[in-house]
């Protein structure tokens, strides 16, 4: 439905003095951690992750996979939460070091 | 407002004037501990009408005063795309009954942000509130403390601070509610923008106006994805998205679905500055959780923990079910020896009654242990961790990591397998899971196996082969459960899925109160919701057994069998399952085992005619001296080791069982009682059919 809606992040990520280190959340790899940046909102799943938590400039840390890579554990300033990879690649993240 | 209505309704329910508070949170705010709190044990389980969302309602006493609680599905944000999330928004809303007086919202203390949102979401539907912060035990103790005197003065209401399990601050509560239902305040919230102002007026404007909407709720169809408030205006699907593209076109500011997500959590954030005065300092995950979620030791851990659990409700519950029909073969005993002059009376209370109400309460000991079992994992935070786990097992075929403790459940039998998909939160996961569920190999699947390998398989083959057939058998009902899950995923069930996003709770230690609570209101709601209708059947198939009484009264139970309704039945629909192998006994063994599978045996016994105790060695040696009385194979043997398999695999498939059927009903509804039945009968005559032709030609 809303998956013609242009994409306004990709502007932001050529922007943003971080590039390269931008991310999608579901790339966020093992001990990495990061600031969520923004969401694809014309997404359904970016509102229910917003209600729990993932709103720009939340902070969270990839803690693991399950078996065969999906889903992910990743925790928040707001707890831990796991979600499917398909649903962490809505959310683009700040790589922090 | 509607005096006509409240009229009425004054004689069907007496409390009308019952002031009501409806109890809402995220989920894992000890909310259910908190509502057992308020009300005691005076607490009602129903359904809201037309969805499959449980309502908990209770009683609450204020100083000689009755008000009604609701405690409200946990939830997130009132952000609802399906019929079931709505429900929040509905009650708020009064849509289903009267208007609450008053919310209460309970949030987690660690986590007040996020619980604030729904407060906020809530606030901005017009209704009073009262904020209950819990777990403030668990927050001090990890350094954290809260000015919520400060809170409290810059949001205008009330903030208790709470520790439902411990029972700290309930007092407080309840006080702070009764001075809520007489002054009720309202949470300050800044003032919506002209923009959002201008998008609802255009709203309001474009969706026709007899439907009533608040502004409000109007709010909710501009914010929301997809709301589902729209199919209470009965707003047609396909303009839905071009609506709201027009009415966002005003919300220049930021991405219009983040609109109400950026406003409330500004303002939030400048609420709660200074409020918090530690900030919890990043904790490591103990080395158990590391442990626990581990992919392949976690796993081990589960599977490990999964088969005790399973053993001890093996062991404990068999022999709560043995005294069960023991006491209920006592009953029929003595009713049969006093009702022996009236045969009609004696053969309905002891074959129809007595057997339908011990088939009723045989499920309790099963059910109340696999309660206990769930509330605990639940409660102690390693459900949410399980789900995790199993997801990527259970995901491609529509289900969720939730799904995996039904399903084992289901292995012990359907009913509270069934009950156990409570837990799953995605309406379509649990409905897929409810419908595939009967499918697994139940205890009651069993005997025939036992039968039919014992006399068919076991003495050609020898043990090894019996054991690996037995084994295939309790297998292939999860291996054609699951692609008929993503069939019916992908081809039949129109429900958008539910993204799989869980938090973890942290681990807590259970409330033993709360657990034996809730085992009791599961085993009172089968009791209750199914237990009448499974009654209902089991007489309505004794009558289709019984009757019409063959002339010559008594003596021969086989010739009534094939003399009555059913029997007659089974010899019309005989060909039907001559593809499969089946003669006509055989057909109504097969008929007469749709109300519960278990009974085949015992019928084949009667059928056979078999003197004294059905024991399957005999039974077996009667069924390999069956022969065919006419037709193309007349004088061959009935059964063969193709005829064995076929039957197994009816069985295996097939949905022959009337109390499962009941639950699938009350569960979610007529209709999928229905499907179940069609598409599981379907199924097993379609494999019995194919595994007969099959092995036959094979052999030959």
């Amino acid at each position: 439905m809303g998956g013609r809606e242009p994409d306004s992040l990709r502007e932001e990520d050529i922007a943003a003095p971080v590039r390269g280190r931008r991310c999608l959340l579901s790339e966020l790899g093992r001990g990495e951690s990061g600031v969520v940046c923004s969401l694809l909102h014309h997404l359904p799943v970016s509102q229910r992750l917003m209600a729990l938590g993932l709103i720009p400039g939340c902070r969270l840390r990839f803690l693991r996979n399950a078996l065969w890579g999906d889903p992910m554990m990743v925790e928040t300033t707001c707890g831990v939460i796991c979600l499917r990879r398909r649903e962490a690649s809505v959310v683009w993240v700040d790589r922090e070091s | 407002m509607n005096k006509r209505a409240g009229w009425w309704r004054g004689h069907a329910k007496a409390d009308v004037s019952a002031k009501r508070v409806v109890l809402i949170g995220n989920p894992n705010t000890g909310k259910t501990t908190l509502f057992n709190r308020l009300t005691g044990s005076r607490q009602r389980v129903g359904n809201y009408p037309g969805i499959t969302v449980a309502r908990k309602s209770g009683e609450l006493r204020l100083g000689g005063v009755s008000v009604e609680v609701v405690d409200l599905p946990g939830a997130y944000s009132l952000a609802a795309s399906s019929p079931d999330e709505r429900i929040a928004c509905d009650v708020l809303m009064g849509r289903s009954g009267e208007t609450p007086a008053l919310a209460v919202c309970t949030m987690e203390a660690a986590h007040l942000q996020r619980g604030l949102f729904l407060a906020c979401q809530i606030a901005d539907l017009g209704v009073p509130l009262i904020l209950a912060v819990n777990f403030m035990d668990e927050a001090m103790a990890r350094g954290m403390s809260f000015d919520l005197g400060l809170l409290s003065s810059r949001l205008g209401v009330p903030v208790v601070a709470t520790s439902a399990r411990s029972g700290h601050g309930v007092d407080d509560l309840r006080a702070t509610i009764q001075a809520g239902l007489d002054e009720p305040r309202h949470m300050t919230l800044p003032s919506w923008s002209d923009a959002v102002h201008d998008a609802t007026k255009f709203l309001a404007r474009e969706i026709p106006s007899n439907h009533r909407l608040r502004e409000s709720e109007i709010r909710r169809i501009l914010f929301d994805h997809d709301s589902a408030l729209f199919d209470v205006v009965g707003y047609p699907k396909a303009q839905r998205a071009d609506l709201l593209a027009r009415a966002r076109t005003y919300l220049t500011d930021g991405h219009p679905l983040a609109h109400e997500s950026a406003a409330h959590h500004k303002h939030l954030t400048s609420a709660l500055d200074g409020v918090i005065t530690c900030q919890r300092p990043p904790t490591q995950p103990s080395r158990v959780d590391r442990l626990l979620t581990h992919p392949v030791v976690g796993l081990i851990i589960f599977a490990v923990f999964m088969f005790l659990v399973f053993q001890a409700i093996y062991s404990l519950a068999t022999p709560a079910m043995d005294a069960i029909e023991g006491g209920f073969g006592w009953l029929a005993e003595i009713f049969g020896a006093w009702l022996e002059p009236l045969p009609v009376f004696q053969s309905l209370v002891c074959d129809g009654i007595l057997a339908g109400v011990g088939g009723v309460l045989v499920f309790l000991p099963q059910i109340f242990l696999l309660f206990f079992f769930v509330s605990l994992m639940e409660d102690t935070g390693y459900m949410a961790r399980a789900a995790f786990l199993m997801d990527k097992l259970f995901g491609w075929c529509g289900l969720n990591g939730k799904s995996f403790v039904p399903l084992l459940s289901s292995y012990a039998c359907a009913i509270p397998g069934l009950y156990a998909t409570r837990t799953i939160e995605d309406p379509k996961a649990r409905l897929l899971t409810i419908l595939i569920a009967p499918l697994m190999s139940c205890s009651a699947r069993l005997p025939v196996y036992l039968l039919m390998i014992g006399a068919f398989v076991a003495p050609v083959y020898g043990p090894t082969i019996a054991a690996l057939t037995l084994f295939a058998f309790h297998i292939l009902g999860l291996a054609v459960a699951l692609p008929v899950a993503w069939i019916v995923n992908r081809w039949i069930l129109k429900i958008p899925s539910h993204p799989f996003v869980l938090e973890m709770p942290p681990y807590r230690c259970p409330v033993p109160r709360d657990v034996l609570w809730r085992v009791w209101l599961g085993g009172r709601d089968f009791l209750q919701r199914a237990g009448g209708i499974i009654l209902a059947l089991s007489i309505i198939i004794w009558a289709l057994l019984s009757f019409p009484k063959s002339e010559m009264t008594g003596s021969e139970p086989a010739v009534q069998i094939e003399n009555s309704y059913l029997g007659l039945a089974g010899k019309a629909i005989q060909p039907l399952f001559a593809p499969a192998g089946y003669d006509w006994k055989l057909t109504i063994g097969v008929l007469a085992s749709f109300p519960a599978r278990e009974v085949i045996v015992s019928t084949l016994g009667i059928i056979y005619r078999l003197e004294g105790d059905e024991d399957l060695p005999s039974l077996a040696e009667a069924m390999r001296a069956e022969k065919w009385a006419s037709g193309p194979r007349r004088g061959q043997p009935v059964f063969t080791v193709a005829t064995a398999l076929s039957l197994m695999v009816f069985f295996a498939l097939c949905m022959q069982c009337a109390s499962t059927l009941a639950v699938t009903a009350r569960e979610v509804g007529f209709r999928y009682a229905v499907i179940t039945f069609v598409y599981m009968t379907a199924l097993a005559w379609m494999g019995a059919v194919l595994t007969f032709q099959g092995v036959t030609a094979l052999w030959s």
